[in-house]
């Protein structure tokens, strides 16, 4: 796997890529890089030119030059892929990265051959009846740099608060430090987009993902009847982070709809 | 700037560049990278060819597949110059970067046409130490599911009472390195540049600053090193490439831009 920058008009995007064939890109989720990747990559490339980007003011791209919407990190998709020359691809998104995708494949239909949605959010009313997303206490707020570096513990606490191994919570807390203060806008674009009204005008074959211990694994079933013709992929006790924890199983879950449905 | 990487038979080398001509080479200190210099080359950059490289195991660069020493890192730097398509340039190293410089000018002669050393060190004999590291500043930390590592790693960037964001980007290098970023600072201590410094042909300077901790062995260096010109910035800090740039900037280019540099 190579590492690369590509030069967008908005700044430099940095992306990891391997293998040849038909593009699959990668978009991850918030605060994150393409390092969520790293370790999905190497199956997919055996068949598929695999590309995952950090989006601006994540990993090590260019900060954005304000706090960036959904609708904006998605024309920054399309940017890239312009400068890649890539005409159409697949599209695989996680959390938030999985909204710039629902937002590229309903605005830019022919840049979007397959859509794959690995555990999307929204925050249900409770007069829906889901059930209610529980994110852990002050998960996504503002985190300043203090003198006696108090910060880089509570970046600490948001990274190991998942119960994840010590080497997938060092990766998460490495992603904080580099995004900085304002890594925090992007998830604060995700909790303002809500993807329900698009999810009906998607056209191309889609997978939604569900990992049960995901914190939106309770969405998932009205995410996919709200797909037309959308195939639900349920991963049984799959953990928040399932392309860092468990990225087999993961890239499994995608070939096996790619495979049916080409 | 832009940033890139360049492929090298031992990996990928991150490095920043800017600017067209003469290619200037920048060799980062011990757990940290190429954004040392991030300030320091837009004054370079209007004359010159400026390039900020990570070494293997610092910064976004891959990680030495072993503990490297400091010819390793000076092979690594040949390559990247081969990369670039670069024959000769001048290096400019602080601290453990400027001894891997050192080591290219000895080593490979034909690929450096000037030498900046920026407060280069040699391990002294107990009895004439002039500065002790501040306590564990060079021992392995090992990741703690608490987090206490941190800690550990806040704190050796707040040793040198920096101005805050430069000891956040300090507890970044550490984090981007993991345990496996002291190496670098033991390759350092384990190489004594003293003999080689005779052996230098091209022109060199020697660069300190009084509040380097470092600032004390500058002479003896210069002495060693035939024909180097020697000076010391009153009053500039450690790290001083990050904390005073402009200032760092114009005795490199000073040296450059000499005639008398050229011999």
């Amino acid at each position: 796997m190579k590492k690369a920058y590509a030069d967008i008009p908005e700044g430099q995007i940095h992306y990891r890529i391997e293998g040849s064939g038909e593009p699959i890109l990668l978009l991850h989720a918030s605060v994150s890089s393409s390092d969520e990747y790293a370790k999905v990559i190497p199956f997919l490339s055996k068949k598929y030119c695999a590309i995952a980007m950090d989006f601006p003011g994540n990993g090590n791209s260019d900060p954005a030059p304000h706090a960036y919407t959904v609708e904006e990190h998605a024309r920054t998709v399309v940017s890239f892929m312009d400068t890649l020359g890539i005409k159409k691809a697949i599209l695989v998104g996680q959390h938030i990265g999985a909204k710039m995708a629902v937002e590229i494949a309903v605005k830019q239909p022919q840049r979007v051959s397959k859509l794959i949605l690995s555990n999307i959010g929204f925050y249900p009313e409770p007069e829906e009846g889901l059930g209610t997303v529980i994110d852990p206490p002050n998960y996504t707020g503002l985190v300043e740099i203090k003198a006696d570096g108090s910060h880089v513990m509570e970046w600490w606490r948001r990274s190991s608060c998942w119960g994840h191994p010590l080497d997938v919570v060092e990766e998460s807390f490495l992603e904080k430090v580099r995004a900085g203060p304002r890594g925090e806008e992007m998830h604060w674009a995700g909790e303002a987009y809500d993807p329900r009204p698009k999810l009906p005008l998607i056209k191309c074959p889609t997978q939604v993902i569900s990992a049960t211990r995901d914190v939106f694994s309770i969405v998932q079933e009205t995410v996919h009847k709200l797909i037309p013709g959308s195939t639900l992929t349920v991963i049984e006790n799959g953990p928040i982070d399932i392309d860092r924890v468990w990225p087999k199983e993961f890239a499994e879950a995608i070939l096996g709809f790619l495979n049916k449905s080409s | 700037m832009k940033r890139a990487y360049a492929d090298i038979p031992e990996g990928q080398i991150f490095y920043r560049f800017e600017g067209n001509g003469e290619p200037v080479l920048l060799l980062h200190a011990g757990v940290t990278s190429s954004d040392e210099y991030k300030k320091v080359i837009p004054f370079l950059s209007k004359t010159y060819r400026a390039i900020a490289p990570d070494f293997l195991g610092n910064g976004d660069s891959d990680p030495a597949p072993f503990a490297y020493d400091i010819i390793d890192h000076a092979r690594t730097m040949v390559h990247l110059l081969d990369s670039l398509g670069i024959k000769k340039a001048a290096v400019v190293g602080q601290h453990v970067g400027g001894k891997i410089g050192l080591e290219m000018a000895v080593t490979w002669p034909e690929r450096v046409s000037k030498l900046v050393l920026s407060s280069p060190n040699y391990p002294e004999a107990e009895e004439e130490k002039s500065f002790k590291d501040p306590p564990n500043f060079m021992g392995r930390v090992e990741l703690q599911k608490d987090g206490s590592h941190l800690m550990e790693w806040w704190r050796r960037s707040a040793l040198w009472r920096h101005p805050l964001d430069i000891t956040n980007d300090r507890t970044l290098e550490y984090v981007k390195a993991g345990p496996r970023g002291e190496e670098i600072h033991w390759a350092g201590g384990a190489y004594d540049p003293r003999p080689k410094l005779p052996l230098v042909k091209c022109p060199t300077l020697v660069f300190s600053a009084t509040h380097d901790p470092f600032c004390s062995m500058a002479e003896t260096v210069h002495k060693l090193t035939p024909g180097s010109k020697l000076i010391i910035l009153e009053n500039g800090p450690i790290d001083i490439d990050r904390l005073w740039p402009k200032e760092f900037a114009e005795v490199v280019l000073n040296f450059l831009n000499d005639p008398g540099s050229e011999k």
